[in-house]
C-alpha cells in the first residue's frame, strides 16, 4: 500500500534556556493508505507536536516529514488532500454551522454549487442538519466537535488528522466519533489520530505508535496485542523509565 | 527551499524599495513647502513651546499631528485670560498658539487688538505715554508678524490699518494697510469710508473725495459718504486745489474764512489739520504750531496734532506742550 | 484570491461586532457633533473649529481603531486557536496575512464612512461650500491611506508580537512619524555637530513614514486647491510603504510557529 505519512528522524526542540526543551526526538514511522493509525502517549509526550509538524504549523529542528511524498512545511498545496480536527476546536463564534463550513469551503476555492452540496451532506453526516443556523457561540462542546469533524472533511481529504477526537465528549458522543472514524476507513481514507485515551484508540486503530517523553517506544499492531493496549503501554513506559 | 529563497528575495526587494521610497517622501516634503500645504513643526519651535497652560494632552496632540485642535483648545483657554486681563498669561499662550497654527487669524487679530487697544487704553488712563507707545508698537509688530504668515489675510491687514488710524492717527500708514485689504476677494466692510476719513485727516482732500465717490459707486445710498462729499466739496475742495497749485496764501485765507464764520458747533479736526498743514507748507512754523495746538487742546485724542506739536516745539526750541482744554464754545480761530 | 477574500470577509464581519471598536466609533460621532457646539466659542472662526475638531476626530479615532484592530488581529486568532484550522488548509501564510489586512482595511473604511457622513451633515448645516470641496475629499482619501499604513504596521508587528507590545510600537511609530521634521533638522550640521548622530538621525528620517504629508488641513482651511500630482505621489508612497511593511510582516509571520 502506498505510504501516506512518512517521517525520518523527525525532531523538534523548542527554544529556551539551556539548549531548549526537546519535545520530539528522532521519530521515524510511516503510515499506509487506508489504515487508522494511532499515536498515543501521556500529555507532553509529543503527540500534538508531531501533528503540527505534519501540518507545517511547526518546523522541524532535524529530520523531515512527508505527506503524500511532499513536505507540508513548504508545499501548501499538499494540505488540500488533508483534513485536520484540532483538540478542542474553536471557530468564529459569530458564524453558524453552515457559515463556518462555507468559510472553509472557500479556503479550498470550492465552486459554490459543489460547496453547497458538500455542506449539506456533511451536516447530515454529523447530525447537525437541523441546527445549521445555530451560532457557534451558542453550541455545546459536542456540537462544536461535530462541526469540527465536518470542516476536517469539507474537502473530502485522503488523509484525516485528528487530535484527541473524543476528548471531552460524553460516552454517546465518543461512540459517534468512533463510528465516524471507522466510516472514514471504509471510504478508503487514511486516519492518523492522537489520543491519551488508550481504550478508545484500541477500539478503532489498526496500528499504534507509543510515544514517551518525545521518543517513539514502539509501533504495535492492535490485533497482535496479547493483553490490553493500556497494560502494554504501562509495561513499555516502566521499562523505558528504568533505562 | 525554493520557497525560502523566494521569501528572502521578496524581503530584500522590500528593503531595497525603502531607498526610492525615501526619495519620494522627501520629494513630497518639498512639494508641501512649495505649494504651501502646511509647514512641519520645526525643532527649534518646539524648544520655544511655552510651558504655561500646556498639558500633556496638548503635547500629545501636537506630537500626533493634531496641532489644529491643540491650537483651538488653547484659544478657548485664552478666552479666560481676556476676561481677566491677564496679559502675562495671554501673550505667551497666543505665541504658542500661532506657533502651532500660524494661520489662526483670530488669534492674531484679537490679541493684537488687545495689545493696541485695551492695554493701550489702560496706559492712557494712567497718563503713561511711554506705555501707550510700547503697547501700540507691540500690537503693530504682532499684527505685522501675523501678516507675514498670512499675506492674503484681509482681516489682519485691516486690523493693522485700523490700529494705525484709530490709535495713533498715523494716516499714511493706515492708508497703506487699508489699501492692501482691497486686493482680497472680500475686503472688510467700511474700508472705503475709512480710507476717506484717513485722507480727510491726513489731510489730502482730493484723495478723500476720490474714496467717498468710490464708496458711492458701490453703495449709492451710503449716508456718510454722501454727507462727506457734499461738505468736503463745499468747504475745502477748492482750498485743497489751491494747495496743490502751491497757492498757499490763498488756500490759507479760504480755510481761515471758513473757520472764522459762525457755524454753531465746534469744527472737527479736518479744517484745523488742513490749515496747520498749509501754514507748514508756507514755512510759518510758529503759526502752524498754534493751529496744531488749537486742535490738540480741543481733542485730547488727536494724536497727529500732538505729534506735530511735539515735533515743532522741538524744532523751535520751545518747552514741552501742556494741553489746555479751551471749552466747547471757544472760537474756532486762533490769535495769530 | 478568493482565499484572501474569504479571510478578509470573515475578519471584517468579526471586527464589526467588536464592542471596543464600536465604542470608539461612538466617541468619534459624539466628538464630531460636539465640534458644532464648540464652534460658537470662536466667533470669527466657527468653520475652522468644526473642520479642525471634526477632521482631527475622524483621524484620531480611525488611528485608534487601526491600532486596536491591527494589534489584536493575529494574536486573537492564535489565542482562540482559530488559526490552526485555517493554516491547516491549503492557505499560504501570505494569503492569511493579506486576508487579515484586507479585512482590517474594509473595517476602517466602514468606520470612516460612518464618521464621514456625520461630518458631512455637520458641515452642510454650517457651510455647504466646504462639504463639496475637492480638497476635503482629497484629505479624506489621504487620511484613509494614512490609517491603512498604520494598520499595516500594526498587523505586521502583531505577526510576531503580543497585542500590548504591538499597540505601543504602532503608536510610537505614529508619533515619531509625525515628528519627522525634528529628525531632519537634527541631521543637519547647524543643529548637531556629531557626524554619527547626524547620520543616525538622517537614516531615521529617511525610513520613517512621513505622516504629516497626509494632512491637508491647511489648504482646506485656506480654501486652496491641492495639486493632483501631490495627492498621487502621497498615495503611491503609502502603497509602496504598505507593501514594504507587509513584506516584512510576511517574513516574520512565515517564520512563526504555532
Amino acid at each position: 500500500m502506498p505510504v501516506v505519512i512518512e517521517t525520518n528522524g523527525l525532531s523538534k526542540t523548542y527554544r529556551g534556556p539551556g539548549g531548549g526543551t526537546p519535545a520530539l526526538v528522532d521519530l521515524t514511522l510511516s503510515v499506509e493508505e487506508g489504515e487508522i493509525f494511532g499515536l498515543v502517549g501521556p500529555n507532553g509526550s509529543g503527540k500534538t507536536t508531531t501533528l503540527k509538524l505534519l501540518l507545517g504549523l511547526l518546523y522541524p529542528t532535524a529530520g523531515e516529514a512527508k505527506l503524500f511524498g511532499k513536505n507540508p512545511a513548504t508545499d501548501a498545496g499538499v494540505r488540500s488532500r488533508v483534513g485536520y480536527l484540532p483538540e478542542g476546536p474553536y471557530f468564529y463564534e459569530h458564524l453558524d454551522a453552515e457559515e463556518v463550513l462555507g468559510f472553509y469551503a472557500q479556503l479550498f476555492q470550492m465552486p459554490r454549487e459543489q460547496a453547497r452540496e458538500r455542506i449539506d451532506a456533511l451536516l447530515e453526516q454529523v447530525d447537525m442538519a437541523n441546527r445549521r443556523h445555530v451560532r457557534l457561540g451558542q453550541c455545546s462542546k459536542g456540537m462544536v466537535q461535530r462541526i469540527g469533524l465536518a470542516q476536517a472533511l469539507i474537502n473530502d481529504p485522503g488523509l484525516v488528522l485528528l487530535d484527541e477526537p473524543t476528548s471531552g465528549l460524553d460516552p454517546l458522543g465518543a461512540r459517534d466519533m468512533r463510528n465516524h472514524i471507522v466510516a472514514l476507513k471504509k471510504q478508503g481514507k487514511t486516519v492518523f489520530l492522537c489520543s491519551h485515551i488508550l481504550s478508545e484508540v484500541e477500539r478503532v486503530c489498526d496500528r499504534v505508535a507509543i510515544l514517551h517523553q518525545g521518543r517513539l517506544l514502539q509501533v504495535v499492531r492492535v490485533n497482535e496485542l496479547t493483553g490490553s493496549l493500556e497494560d502494554h503501554f504501562v509495561q513499555l513506559v516502566e521499562e523505558a523509565e528504568r533505562h | 527551499m525554493r520557497s525560502r529563497r523566494l521569501r528572502i528575495v521578496v524581503v530584500v526587494a522590500a528593503l531595497v524599495m525603502l531607498i526610492p521610497l525615501s526619495y519620494l517622501q522627501q520629494s513630497i516634503d518639498r512639494d508641501r513647502f512649495l505649494y504651501s500645504l502646511g509647514e512641519p513643526l520645526e525643532y527649534w519651535r518646539i524648544s520655544q513651546l511655552n510651558v504655561q497652560g500646556i498639558t500633556g494632552v496638548i503635547i500629545g496632540a501636537v506630537m500626533g499631528g493634531f496641532r489644529g485642535v491643540a491650537a483651538d483648545m488653547l484659544w478657548l483657554k485664552c478666552d479666560e485670560y481676556f476676561h481677566t486681563g491677564n496679559m502675562q498669561r495671554l501673550i505667551p499662550m497666543a505665541q504658542t498658539i500661532v506657533m502651532l497654527d500660524p494661520h489662526f487669524i483670530d488669534v492674531w487679530t484679537v490679541t493684537g487688538w488687545h495689545m493696541a487697544y485695551n492695554m493701550f487704553a489702560e496706559a492712557q488712563a494712567m497718563d503713561d505715554w511711554e506705555g501707550q507707545v510700547r503697547w501700540f508698537k507691540m500690537g503693530i509688530d504682532w499684527l505685522m508678524d501675523g501678516f507675514q504668515e498670512n499675506p492674503d489675510s484681509a482681516e489682519i491687514a485691516f486690523n493693522i490699518g485700523w490700529t494705525y488710524y484709530d490709535r495713533m492717527d498715523m494716516y499714511p500708514e493706515a492708508v497703506k494697510w487699508l489699501t492692501k485689504t482691497l486686493r482680497s476677494e472680500a475686503p472688510p466692510e467700511h474700508t472705503g469710508r475709512l480710507l476717506g476719513h484717513a485722507y480727510e485727516l491726513m489731510p489730502d482732500i482730493e484723495r478723500a473725495l476720490e474714496w467717498y465717490y468710490r464708496v458711492l459707486r458701490v453703495t449709492p445710498d451710503d449716508g456718510t459718504a454722501r454727507g462727506a462729499t457734499i461738505t468736503l466739496k463745499m468747504r475745502f475742495a477748492h482750498a485743497w486745489r489751491l494747495v496743490e497749485e502751491e497757492k498757499y496764501d490763498e488756500a490759507y485765507q479760504e480755510v481761515y474764512s471758513w473757520l472764522a464764520a459762525p457755524h454753531g458747533d465746534t469744527p472737527n479736526r479736518i479744517p484745523w489739520h488742513l490749515i496747520a498743514t498749509i501754514a507748514e507748507k508756507q514755512g510759518k512754523f510758529e503759526l502752524a504750531l498754534k493751529w496744531w495746538e488749537r486742535s490738540g487742546n480741543q481733542y485730547q485724542l488727536d494724536e497727529l496734532a500732538q505729534r506735530r506739536i511735539h515735533a515743532l516745539r522741538r524744532q523751535l526750541g520751545m518747552p514741552r506742550w501742556k494741553r489746555e482744554y479751551p471749552g466747547w464754545d471757544a472760537p474756532a480761530v486762533i490769535q495769530e | 484570491m478568493s482565499v484572501v477574500w474569504a479571510i478578509a470577509k470573515t475578519t471584517f464581519h468579526e471586527a464589526l461586532r467588536r464592542r471596543v471598536l464600536n465604542i470608539v466609533l461612538l466617541f468619534a460621532v459624539v466628538s464630531i457633533l460636539a465640534s458644532r457646539l464648540f464652534s460658537w466659542l470662536s466667533q470669527g472662526e466657527e468653520i475652522k473649529f468644526i473642520l479642525d475638531m471634526s477632521s482631527n476626530s475622524i483621524r484620531f479615532f480611525s488611528m485608534l481603531i487601526a491600532v486596536l484592530l491591527g494589534a489584536s488581529m493575529i494574536p486573537a486568532e492564535v489565542e482562540r486557536r482559530t488559526i490552526f484550522t485555517i493554516l491547516a488548509k491549503p492557505v499560504g501564510r501570505t494569503q492569511f496575512l493579506l486576508g487579515k489586512y484586507l479585512g482590517g482595511v474594509l473595517t476602517l473604511l466602514t468606520n470612516i464612512a460612518i464618521m464621514g457622513v456625520i461630518y458631512l451633515v455637520v458641515l452642510v448645516f454650517k457651510d455647504r461650500s466646504y462639504a463639496f470641496n475637492a480638497t476635503l475629499w482629497e484629505g479624506v482619501l489621504l487620511m484613509v491611506m494614512e490609517v491603512s499604513l498604520l494598520l499595516a504596521i500594526a498587523v505586521a508587528t502583531s505577526a510576531v508580537a503580543s497585542t500590548p507590545f504591538t499597540m505601543v510600537f504602532a503608536f510610537f511609530i505614529y508619533f515619531t512619524g509625525h515628528m519627522g521634521e525634528v529628525f531632519r533638522q537634527l541631521s543637519s550640521p547647524e543643529h548637531v555637530s556629531n557626524v554619527g548622530v547626524r547620520m543616525l538621525m538622517g537614516f531615521i528620517y529617511a525610513i520613517l513614514p512621513h505622516f504629516p504629508n497626509f494632512d491637508l488641513r491647511e489648504p482646506l482651511l485656506l480654501g486652496e486647491a491641492v495639486p493632483l500630482f501631490y495627492v498621487g505621489k502621497v498615495i503611491v508612497s503609502a502603497v509602496v510603504y504598505i507593501g514594504v511593511v507587509l513584506a516584512i510582516g510576511h517574513l516574520l509571520f512565515s517564520q512563526r510557529e504555532f
